[in-house]
């Protein structure tokens, strides 16, 4: 029992020995070399990048913290150069900055007046907008309040204008003027 | 009241200053009757008094000179860089041409230039003998800087930035007739040619 004891116990050790040179061996270290606690091995970078090397124990804790104003300054976007008079101008100045000529101008052939080609002419829309402002003041004074507006059709006569059969059973407002020209009695 | 009693008081400080003796009067513009004008009682700028040089009366057979109508208005409340885009379209132009481009601009300052070219309108055909109201083209149209002002803007915070309020004056020159014809635009092959004229006209210099 005591020599099987004693034989046993060498094998083991002789193996973690055996690993141990194998493990150097790997590496490319010879046995014969004695550096001791060599330096972590890693690719050498070509880039200019901060020294610091994530080690294998600091990774997780980096991972986590969040990146402080003082290290988002230096990637932050900033003008390198004042920008000078010449090249101000030469951007304020492009024809793409500068106001276009219209030429969808036309004269409004009732008043006169400048009008756009796709727009109502502004004099004649104030005229006619003054006109119903008029007209929905005698409607207000008729109805007398809210809410009381009735279910017929409303026939706006001006002076000196009667209503025909056809007004029959229509609401009737009166304005004290002469019939504008631009307001066809049906 | 207390401004007439004002008015009279400087007016009598006017008579003082020997106003007849200035060497560049108006003529007929400012009788000492009218105390109220607004001109007499601010600085008169450069601009202003473009208006009363006197030509010397033209020999028969010379061009007629066309007329030439100087106006401006100061301390507009607007950007004088803003400004300068609405000048800048209205240059060389009719002023019918002018003033209907001006009435479809949405800008604030579109308003401000229409009224100025309709009083100078206005003073042409009243007080520059120009015969048709129509006949007038805007030679120049400028932009200046007005009197800036600094005030506070309330940031967040307690933070606070310092904005200036701008300013700007807008000056027109309208001449008599017809707007010139738009000059063509500069190309390439002009540039090439001035370029070689300036090279066949050097000289060598200290040589026989």
């Amino acid at each position: 029992m005591a020599v099987l004891v004693l034989l046993d116990s060498p094998l083991p050790r002789l193996c973690s020995l055996l690993q141990r040179y194998w493990g150097r061996l790997k590496c490319g270290l010879l046995p014969g070399f004695s550096g001791g606690p060599s330096p972590p091995w890693g690719p050498a970078l070509a880039v200019q990048a901060p020294a610091l090397l994530p080690q294998p124990g600091n990774y997780t804790s980096e991972d986590t913290e969040v990146p402080s104003l003082l290290d988002s300054i230096l990637w932050m976007a900033a003008p390198k150069k004042r920008r000078t008079i010449e090249v101000n101008r030469c951007r304020r100045r492009n024809p793409n900055k500068l106001i276009k000529v219209k030429r969808n101008i036309d004269v409004c052939p009732e008043c006169g007046n400048l009008k756009q080609k796709h727009v109502l002419c502004g004099y004649c829309y104030a005229k006619i907008k003054a006109e119903m402002q008029l007209i929905r003041k005698e409607i207000g004074k008729k109805e007398e309040g809210p809410f009381n507006a009735p279910t017929v059709e409303t026939v706006v006569l001006y002076n000196g204008e009667k209503s025909t059969e056809k007004d029959e059973g229509k609401r009737i407002i009166e304005r004290a003027r002469k019939r504008p020209s631009w307001f066809v009695r049906n | 009241l207390s401004s007439f009693v004002a008015g009279s008081a400087w007016v009598r400080g006017l008579l003082g200053w020997a106003w007849p003796h200035r060497w560049l009067t108006p003529g007929s513009l400012f009788p000492l009757s009218c105390i109220h004008t607004s001109t007499a009682l601010q600085k008169l700028g450069k601009w202003e008094k473009k208006n009363w040089i006197v030509y010397p009366p033209q020999l028969p057979g010379e061009p007629r000179r066309p007329a030439e109508i100087y106006h401006c208005r100061r301390e507009i409340k607007y950007s004088k860089d803003k400004m300068w885009y609405l000048a800048k379209l209205i240059k060389g132009m009719s002023i019918d041409q002018a003033l209907a481009q001006l009435e479809f601009n949405d800008k604030k300052g579109a308003k401000v230039i229409k009224e100025v070219l309709l009083e100078a309108q206005e003073i042409a055909v009243r007080n520059h003998n120009v015969e048709f109201k129509s006949n007038l083209h805007i030679a120049e149209s400028l932009t200046g800087r007005g009197r800036y002002v600094k005030r506070i803007r309330y940031h967040g915070k307690g933070m606070f930035g310092i904005m200036k309020i701008s300013r700007c004056h807008y000056f027109v020159k309208l001449v008599e007739g017809p707007p010139p014809p738009p000059e063509p635009p500069r190309t390439g092959f002009d540039q090439a040619k001035e370029y070689v004229q300036h090279l066949r006209s050097r000289t060598l210099v200290n040589t026989l």
